[in-house]
């Protein structure tokens, strides 16, 4: 915890990694540490060739490698971590369970479906029910979840994951603005403004995220 | 000295040459820059692995006495990102130039 608020060196590489890899996913970790190793062993080497002694060989390494912190908040931003991971392997559970709902549901009932609860959604959150609606966000979301599956189900068809993980991206971050749009023409004209604004910069997060996660996940698929 | 957001353009430029492995690549840069351009080498990796998401360069594996290194090399779309980088670069310290030394 001290190394950890005043950035102390460290003494091992992998201790350095250890903090450096943190929360990453496993494959990217395993990259990192791979490389890293194979850096360290160069630059000792050299080192020592330098007239350097062993141990002061390996801690100028480490030295030179700089903060594991900040090459963690590097790292983070160019690998997959443990999150986006989660994130993609709900993707592929959801596209397993669309394909095997596919043999019962078409294409255009599940559209139906969809928009039935969308209408729902509209309805009862205007106050024509007093049913709760966090209940119906939620069905919009499950149903917004079950078009972006589908619609990565077709896109994938003969173009690969690649293409199809595109279209679920895509189709979930058009769903969601719409929900927004939604909420922000209906509800926010008579809310304070701060309502909005907080609305605007969690959209703008959620859009560089999802920008984000498609160009550290898209390396990994095969087109 | 560390110009912030350079390290990619310096990666490109340095791989021009021929396929290197990461310490070779920070090693270069510092050579050639005779360590007026410095960086922690920690920070080469995930600027390499950024380049190569966005297609720039590519990397592949390779035995070096007993043991496995990764190479990285330029591609196509790499190579004309550099020629863009170079034109920018060269815009950019023209105009610096001639403001600063127009005072």
């Amino acid at each position: 915890m001290l190394r950890e608020w005043f950035d102390i060196e460290y003494l091992l590489i992998d201790d350095w990694l250890a903090v450096a890899t943190k929360g990453l996913s496993e494959e990217s970790a395993t990259r990192v540490a791979e490389e890293i190793h194979e850096h360290y062993n160069e630059s000792v080497a050299a080192l020592i060739a330098e007239g350097y002694r062993p141990g002061g060989a390996e801690l100028e390494t480490i030295k030179r490698l700089g903060s594991p912190f900040r090459a963690r908040r590097h790292y983070r931003h160019e690998y997959p971590t443990c999150r986006d991971m989660k994130e993609f392997d709900q993707y592929k559970t959801e596209m397993d369970s669309v394909r095997e709902l596919g043999n019962r549901l078409h294409w255009r009932e599940t559209f139906s479906i969809a928009v039935i609860l969308f209408v729902a959604f509209v309805y009862f959150l205007e106050g024509a029910s007093e049913a709760p609606w966090i209940l119906f966000v939620s069905a919009y979301a499950v149903a917004s979840n079950i078009l972006a599956a589908r619609v990565a189900v077709r896109a994938s068809a003969g173009r690969g994951i690649r293409r199809g993980y595109q279209a679920y991206l895509c189709t979930t971050f058009v769903l969601n603005w719409l929900m927004t749009a939604y909420f922000g023409l209906v509800y926010l004209p008579s809310a304070p403004p701060i309502l909005f604004g907080l609305l605007v910069v969690l959209m703008f997060f959620l859009t560089l995220r999802t920008l984000r996660i498609w160009r550290k996940i898209r390396p990994m698929l095969s087109e | 000295m560390h110009l912030k957001g350079t390290l990619p353009a310096l990666i490109l430029n340095t791989l021009a040459g021929g396929s290197k492995h990461g310490y070779r690549i920070a090693q270069e840069i510092k050579a050639k820059s005779k360590g007026v351009l410095d960086f922690k080498e920690g920070s080469l990796y995930p600027a390499l692995h950024g380049l190569e998401n966005d297609g720039f360069i590519e990397s592949y594996r390779e035995m070096f006495e007993g043991r496995p290194r990764r190479y990285y090399r330029l591609t196509e779309h790499g190579i004309k990102q550099l020629e863009q980088e170079r034109e920018q670069w060269q815009q950019l310290s023209s105009a610096v130039s001639l403001i600063l030394e127009g005072s």
